[in-house]
């Protein structure tokens, strides 16, 4: 019985707790004496997911169609310039990239290395903890892989993807595991970054880790609700049973690797389809996985299908029904594995059910979410690795001045961190704008033998000499608003440093982002203005969310230092230093009326 | 000689690693601090690598060379909760600050270095080797072009071979498929998947060891193509200048009376000391 608030323990409690320990048990939790907010907690059904309450945050990009906007507007840009501190709550240093829940009053937080915290949303008072016995290898080997970018809520359940590879759900009013599911044998170097996305009554799953120990790819599974039992499986690369194994230059499936699906997805429910994005394929240079150059037999082609695609899959069966590839035999690491948008609108005189995406090309690209039929791209940071887009079919012709060859060093822009990366891009349907956090950079790319030691084994095999711009004004950092209904820029705030957080539009016209350098700042939507700004402790390095408590508006960011991708722009700017520890997730809202 | 490898032992412990701030990120690194272990040399050996057994005397060697007492950390006794996740070099930073001063067992392949990682001179030369199951294939040029090469991804004779290759042009050489580790290469030949696999010597020695079935295996001469080999040293921190150069000088020693071709031969290591 892993769970008891220190008060609350009595003998039973601890011998049960003994017994636990001796046997190794694989979780832990305890509740923390605080106001009970718990106790008229509802469940979370399809309805509220479907149709979520404007002051709850439910999923990680509070709703299906993926958005990451907030219907709030009590802070709006009237009053945000009071907007202040409402509480602080640390968390354990490491990654932060996370994005809480809010249901009914309550906060959801995942620490680095599989800590979950319920919170009072209001007061920031724990009400209770899960800690995770995590193996002491995966501890050790620390990174990214212990951060997790979402959480899901249904029914009682909060749902979680844990770092040594199991899907597991808690009570959410005590943090008791209620299942727990292992989907893949960590010591493979299987590993979960993103978490669970919950679609009629199904729990979905993007796997990642998918390198060179683990041939065949990655995929995404489909679990029932009830018990975490596996249901479904959809490989992301091609196997031989698929019509479209034949998409990587003749190589065999054991020679095929990457492929992540390591970003939730998004939901059409008049479909009911579910959108998934996919990752490069490894190892990053074509030539050094067999994909380049190509092999002259009939029906063999390398475009290494089904990475840098979004993949169309019935979320009950985990067929699909219709795929998209963006960048063909990808060989710079420029996945197209982010957030899908699920936005309805005019084009070529007709409104189009469209799926909008942004690659690390910085290039969006919309398509219609019914046939998978590509619509029209619009870039946005300086790139060089695609010559021109075909604009009836979307077909990117390459510029081969910058495809790495062993034995050369080339230029692309942006570098494999990426013109965005899983900072998430959010859509604000009231004013149709688009809202990005983007960095400008390039790479001088060495494709390299890197075999000093078994030390080494994952993807990258190239040595990636990070750069400004060509005649770059030192900005690195941006953040855009881009009108969907035309593509048009509407503005584009720029700055030193990187940009490192989500954005988050909300109905008060603002948007909210944060930077490397601590800042977290909230602009004018329509005009890019920054209407308000503090600096807090650390990098701003996850998903802002907004919600309410009451009638009172909040707005949370996690900060921290740690990820990898923030690591990597950094040193693009090494005049900027964050802090080693001192992860926090900030909570602001305007003061109380007198 | 030894008088000079005793005054820099003295001067290497009493100087301690800082971190630059090119270093990796390692959360709480406040909890890694001066080591105290003074009259010892801290190794890390990855049990993992084919050369372990290697690396473990050449280390212990070094040590007594350098009149200091060995100590030891192995990394990945089993293979596969090993505390190195294998993806990032970033890795062995943390390894570097909490386990050991010298890491042995890498090889010296130009520009893969971050620069907070400074490298020893080598203490053994190694060579990857085309391997074959077809008894009369004598050299690569027998394979027909028909069967395909299995090689083990990004090696440096990986990159010799792709470069082969690419000079002859698509459908005029053999296929090359990636794979993920040596023995996964040599499986592929076992199992007809591949006609020959291109491996790293030392690797084909370690498991032609622990697995009979690979005794089915040969090797093969190279040609068309030249030999790839590659040498094996050490990796420290680059703020370990003064303990860098009293190990250079001690494996320097150790090749010049022979106490390397001794531990090589000993283990009938396909390997030659480095001059």
């Amino acid at each position: 019985m892993p769970i008891g608030t220190v008060s609350r323990i009595n003998a039973i409690s601890l011998v049960a707790l003994g017994l636990s320990l001796c046997v190794g048990t694989a979780a832990q939790a305890q509740q923390a004496a605080a106001s009970d907010v718990t106790k008229n907690m509802r469940p979370v059904t399809d309805e509220m997911l479907l149709k979520p309450d404007p002051g709850d945050w439910l999923m990680w990009r509070r709703s299906y169609d993926g958005y990451g906007f907030s219907p709030l507007n009590q802070i709006n840009k009237d009053n945000v310039k009071d907007l202040q501190v409402a509480w602080t709550w640390s968390l354990t240093n490491g990654a932060t990239e996370t994005t809480p829940i809010v249901h009914d009053g309550v906060l959801y937080i995942w620490n680095y290395a599989d800590k979950v915290q319920a919170l009072n949303a209001a007061t920031g008072d724990l009400i209770w903890e899960y800690r995770r016995d995590l193996p002491q290898t995966l501890i050790d080997q620390a990174g990214n892989n212990l951060a997790k970018r979402n959480m899901a809520i249904y029914q009682d359940k909060l749902i979680i993807a844990t770092s040594d590879s199991h899907l597991v759900a808690l009570d959410a009013k005590t943090g008791e595991i209620a299942w727990d599911h292992e989907t893949a044998d960590w010591r493979k170097g299987w590993r979960y970054t993103s978490g669970p996305f919950i679609v009629q009554g199904m729990v979905l799953q993007g796997m990642t880790g998918c390198g060179n120990a683990e041939p065949g790819g990655c995929f995404i599974t489909g679990h029932d609700i009830k018990n975490g039992e596996e249901k479904w499986r959809v490989w992301t690369i091609a196997h031989p049973e698929d019509p479209n194994f034949d998409t990587w230059n003749g190589v065999p499936l054991e020679s095929r690797f990457g492929a992540s699906a390591w970003i939730s997805g998004a939901y059409d429910p008049d479909q009911k389809l579910v959108f998934y994005g996919i990752g490069q394929p490894y190892p990053w240079i074509a030539e050094m996985r067999g994909t380049l150059p190509l092999k002259k037999a009939p029906g063999i082609t390398n475009s290494a299908l089904y990475s840098d695609s979004t993949l169309a899959i019935d979320p009950t069966t985990g067929k699909v029904k219709w795929y998209h590839q963006y960048l063909e035999n990808d060989t710079w690491d420029l996945d197209y594995v982010y957030e899908r948008m699920l936005v309805d609108l005019p084009f070529n005189g007709a409104t189009r059910k469209m799926v909008i995406t942004t690659g690390k090309l910085g290039i969006i690209e919309a398509l219609d979410r019914t046939t998978g039929e590509w619509l029209w791209a619009k870039q946005t940071v300086p790139q060089n690795v695609v010559a021109s887009i075909d604009p009836k079919t979307g077909a990117k012709t390459i510029n081969q001045d910058a495809v790495p060859h062993i034995g050369k060093t080339t230029v692309n822009c942006p570098a494999d961190p990426g013109g965005r990366g899983w900072p998430a891009t959010a859509y604000n349907p009231n004013t149709q704008t688009l809202f990005l956090p983007l960095n400008e950079f390039c790479s001088n790319t060495t494709p390299t033998p890197l075999d000093p030691g078994q030390s080494y084994t994952g993807g990258g095999r190239a040595i990636f000499a990070r750069t400004l711009v060509p005649n770059s004004d030192g900005n690195v950092g941006r953040i855009d608003a881009i009108k969907l209904t035309d593509q048009s820029t509407v503005w584009s705030y720029r700055q030193r440093t990187p940009a490192t957080g989500a954005v988050l539009p909300t109905a008060g016209g603002l948007v909210f982002a944060g930077t490397w350098d601590r800042y977290v700042r909230a602009w004018d939507d329509a005009t890019g203005k920054v209407l308000w700004q503090v600096r807090t402790n650390n990098a701003v390095n996850g998903f802002p969310i907004s919600y309410t408590v009451n009638g009172k508006q909040y707005v949370a960011v996690s900060v921290g230092n740690g990820s990898s991708q923030a690591k990597s722009l950094a040193t693009l700017t090494p005049e900027a230093v964050a802090p080693d520890g001192g992860s926090v997730l900030w909570v602001f809202a305007l003061p109380d009326k007198r | 000689m030894w008088r000079l490898l005793r005054r820099v032992a003295v001067l290497l412990c009493i100087g301690g690693a800082s971190a630059s701030a090119d270093t990796p990120f390692v959360v709480d690194q406040w909890r890694f601090g001066t080591h105290e272990t003074n009259a010892a040399l801290r190794t890390c050996i990855d049990r993992r690598d084919p050369d372990w057994t290697i690396a473990h005397r050449v280390a212990a060697a070094v040590a007594e060379a350098l009149l200091l007492q060995g100590k030891e950390y192995q990394i990945g006794e089993d293979p596969k909760t090993t505390d190195l996740s294998g993806e990032d070099l970033d890795d062995t930073y943390r390894m570097l600050i909490q386990h050991c001063d010298v890491f042995f067992g890498f090889k010296l392949v130009p520009d893969a270095y971050p620069d907070w990682i400074t490298i020893t001179r080598p203490y053994y030369r190694g060579a990857y080797v085309y391997v074959a199951a077809d008894p009369s294939w004598k050299s690569l040029s027998d394979m027909p072009t028909s069967r395909a090469i299995g090689a083990t991804i990004g090696t440096a004779a990986d990159l010799r071979l792709s470069q082969y290759l690419l000079a002859l042009g698509a459908g005029k050489g053999w296929d090359k498929y990636p794979m993920a580790t040596d023995e996964a290469a040599l499986r592929a030949v076992l199992d007809g998947t591949t006609g020959a696999a291109l491996v790293w010597g030392p690797a084909l020695w370690a498991l032609r060891n622990a697995d009979s079935s690979f005794a089915r295996l040969h090797e093969i001469a190279p040609n068309p193509l030249p030999g790839s080999t590659a040498d094996v040293g050490a990796i420290l921190l680059r703020s370990q200048s003064f303990l860098r150069t009293s190990v250079d000088r001690a494996i320097a020693a150790l090749t010049e009376d022979g106490t390397i071709a001794g531990i090589l031969s000993d283990e009938k290591f396909p390997a030659t000391p480095v001059p």
